[in-house]
């Protein structure tokens, strides 16, 4: 995967740069960009309640709010993003396999730890994956809302992921729970909402412009 | 109980970094598959 010599995503996930074997139709579009459309205003509603979410990610709260209410609120939206963000590649893979003489495996979106040729959406995108599977498990353990002071008369809080309390099933290329882990810094991993900012604004939306060029090599 | 703050495709290219254009598309489609989904 990767050095296939294209700069587009997709071809770089697929290894070549033959496009698609069959042609895709006006159906197959219009599931990948409702269901794009989902994980943008999922990630709008995290973006609105921070004061800027790639950069610090605080969480800014009216003064006094419950803070039960205010973790469970950001859990959810939480929740919803990385759960669109899962379904729109699900999505995806979908198409890929309608339209192309080869299969593609949950592996290609969920890179091996020492994958380190796969593009920067699939190995950023891993983590993310890791969550929304972790969250299946019906808790939010691996997350925690703590509360950070209050300033210009609103509540400030920061989300932070707890590594030791990460238990993901590894899937597609992945051996164990760790391997989620392996393609980005702990550092990075520790605030999951300025890293949820960095990749949508620049890897999803990328993405999603690279899936519409190789789309466009055959349309039905 | 209103549903409130929908967010605008003015908006949504704002908070993403996606183009107002492909946006534009992505919401037609989403229109388009509920309006399916209602003719099934």
């Amino acid at each position: 995967m990767g050095n296939c010599g294209s700069t587009n995503t997709v071809d770089q996930l697929l290894g070549h740069t033959k496009g698609p074997a069959e042609p895709v139709t006006d159906r197959d579009l219009a599931r990948a960009r409702s269901s794009a459309y989902i994980v943008h205003g999922n990630f709008h509603e995290l973006a609105q309640m921070c004061d800027n979410i790639s950069t610090t990610g605080t969480v800014i709260v009216e003064q006094g709010a419950d803070e039960t209410d205010v973790e469970n609120e950001v859990y959810r939206r939480v929740h919803n993003y990385v759960s669109s963000l899962y379904s729109y590649n699900e999505q995806i893979r979908s198409i890929l396999n309608k339209r192309l003489n080869q299969h593609i495996r949950k592996g290609q979106f969920l890179p091996a730890r020492d994958d380190k040729a796969a593009p920067d959406y699939a190995r950023r995108g891993t983590f993310l994956w890791g969550l929304r599977n972790d969250f299946q498990h019906g808790d939010y353990w691996c997350l925690k809302v703590k509360y950070e002071g209050t300033q210009d008369g609103s509540d400030c809080y920061q989300l932070y992921f707890q590594k030791q309390d990460f238990e993901a099933t590894p899937k597609g290329d992945l051996d164990s729970a760790g391997d989620y882990l392996a393609h980005a810094p702990d550092e990075d991993q520790r605030y999951p909402l300025p890293y949820i900012g960095d990749f949508h604004r620049n890897l999803f939306s990328e993405f999603e412009n690279a899936f519409e060029e190789w789309c466009s090599k055959n349309r039905a | 109980m209103a549903l409130k703050d929908i967010p605008t495709v003015d908006e949504l290219a704002e908070t993403t970094g996606q183009s107002k254009e492909q946006l534009l598309k992505d919401r037609e489609a989403a229109a388009k598959m509920s309006s399916d989904s209602e003719d099934e």
